[in-house]
């Protein structure tokens, strides 16, 4: 009885398959990450395949977003290792909650970026920043419009609108915020402006922005 | 009183904004999950302030970083369709060569050694590999009555709150069905309502108890497929 067993086991046990997610789980190709939104680069697609355990669907989604998402971690921590530890923590989030993504109650861009902006906030609200300038840092301060990048969406767009629309100081702030991921106490040190005067502005800065998004 | 200062839309603006600090933060979260309200307002606030990501310059990772990713996934949520289930499954028992070996001991050990064994003769056998391709396997045996005798090569340890569950699915189904929880050790004597050749069985760890819902809500640890014995 024993041999048959074991003969039934072997038959059990397709031995001759290759392991196909061996190669998934190699380094991505260095250079060249392709351009965003190319066919079946559909980042909500791509979502509802890592949902369903697709590994080279997964690696995809960093293939193709980490430059982006790696530049916003590191602007709110400041440091690449903790860049790279909320990296880590938000595509280990991804891969768990992936099945949690609807694409109808959300943009997937947006899902996805938040997921890092919340790891890399949550990292320097618990390890503290080592270097909080004197001043808040621009991104492109002496460009003749620093938010021209925006231009080349239509979301980006209708922001870019409003924000022109906000006084200039409550536009740092907004930024700054956002951007560098700098807290109320944070944005009041730098400003040299009491707590809640910052907060009263950042308050009416998203109060006059949403008015002003609203169709 | 429904000033500014609570107004649940400017409070989802700051949290997503990121100004707050820890304390208030962890509470919006916190509110968030129990108030759909306040996490649609987070949402709306997320798509609206996400294109800011574009005014930064792009920065290359470091190059090391996605093999960090890789190496620190979990196997997959069960939530799949059968189809998919079978890919994988080939999958991971390819990737077990190496327990061959000791699935044939271990058939041998039931057969011989454990008490409760399906008799008179298994009409059919699996081998339930660990997803994560490490650990010991599971031997599974059924007898012509549907009765199905279970055991690990090795003590398995599971966290005081976790249970193993023990799950069929026959060919061509797409919802598991629940064949009870597992002892932490020793073989387990089950009876499967409509298992036969080709079902596949699978152990997912669960709360305590048992799977709440009655489908798997966590990792499947384990799985494999039960083959004829001719």
């Amino acid at each position: 009885m024993g041999p048959l067993l074991a003969l039934a086991v072997a038959r059990a046990l397709p031995l001759g398959l290759t392991m196909p997610f061996a190669s998934a789980d190699a380094a991505p190709a260095a250079p060249g990450y392709p351009p965003f939104d190319q066919a079946g680069d559909d980042l909500a697609a791509l979502i509802r395949r890592a949902a369903q355990g697709d590994r080279a669907a997964f690696r995809r989604i960093y293939e193709t977003r980490a430059n982006r998402l790696y530049a916003v971690a590191l602007r709110i921590t400041r440091q690449s290792a903790l860049a790279a530890d909320a990296m880590q923590e938000a595509f280990l989030q991804l891969w768990q909650n992936a099945g949690q993504f609807d694409a109808a109650r959300g943009h997937a861009e947006a899902w996805l970026l938040s997921l890092v902006r919340y790891r890399a906030l949550d990292l320097i609200r618990r390890h503290g920043r080592e270097t909080l300038g004197a001043e808040i840092p621009e991104a492109a301060d002496d460009a003749p419009d620093p938010l021209a990048a925006l231009l080349s969406s239509s979301e980006g767009k209708a922001l870019h609108r409003c924000l022109e629309t906000l006084e200039e100081d409550r536009r740092r702030l907004v930024l700054s915020a956002f951007v560098d991921g700098l807290s109320h106490q944070d944005l009041a040190a730098v400003t040299k402006q009491p707590l809640g005067t910052i907060k009263s502005w950042i308050r009416r800065a998203l109060q006059a922005l949403k008015k002003c998004l609203e169709p | 009183m429904s000033g500014i200062d609570d107004d649940p839309d400017l409070l989802a603006g700051e949290y997503v904004l990121g100004c707050l600090d820890a304390a208030t933060a962890a509470a919006v979260a916190a509110r968030a999950a129990r108030e759909p309200a306040l996490a649609a307002a987070i949402r709306g606030w997320e798509e609206i302030l996400a294109p800011l990501a574009t005014l930064l310059p792009e920065t290359a990772p470091p190059p090391e970083l996605w093999q960090r990713i890789a190496a620190s996934l979990p196997p997959p949520r069960l939530d799949l369709a059968a189809g998919q289930i079978r890919r994988r499954l080939r999958l991971w028992q390819a990737g077990t060569a190496g327990a061959l070996a000791l699935a044939a001991a271990l058939a041998g050990l039931l057969l011989w050694r454990t008490p409760p064994l399906p008799a008179p003769t298994p009409r059919a056998v699996a081998t339930l590999t660990p997803a994560s391709g490490q650990g010991p396997v599971f031997m599974a045996m059924m007898n012509g009555n549907g009765e199905i005798a279970i055991a690990s090569a090795a003590p398995l340890p599971v966290a005081a709150d976790r249970s193993l569950e023990l799950w069929e699915l026959p060919a061509g189904g797409t919802r598991p069905r629940s064949l009870g929880v597992l002892p932490a050790r020793g073989a387990h004597m089950v009876r499967a309502a409509d298992a036969g050749p080709a079902t596949q069985l699978m152990i997912s760890l669960e709360p305590r108890g048992g799977s709440p819902t009655g489908q798997p809500t966590g990792p499947v640890l384990y799985a494999g497929t039960l083959t004829a014995v001719e």
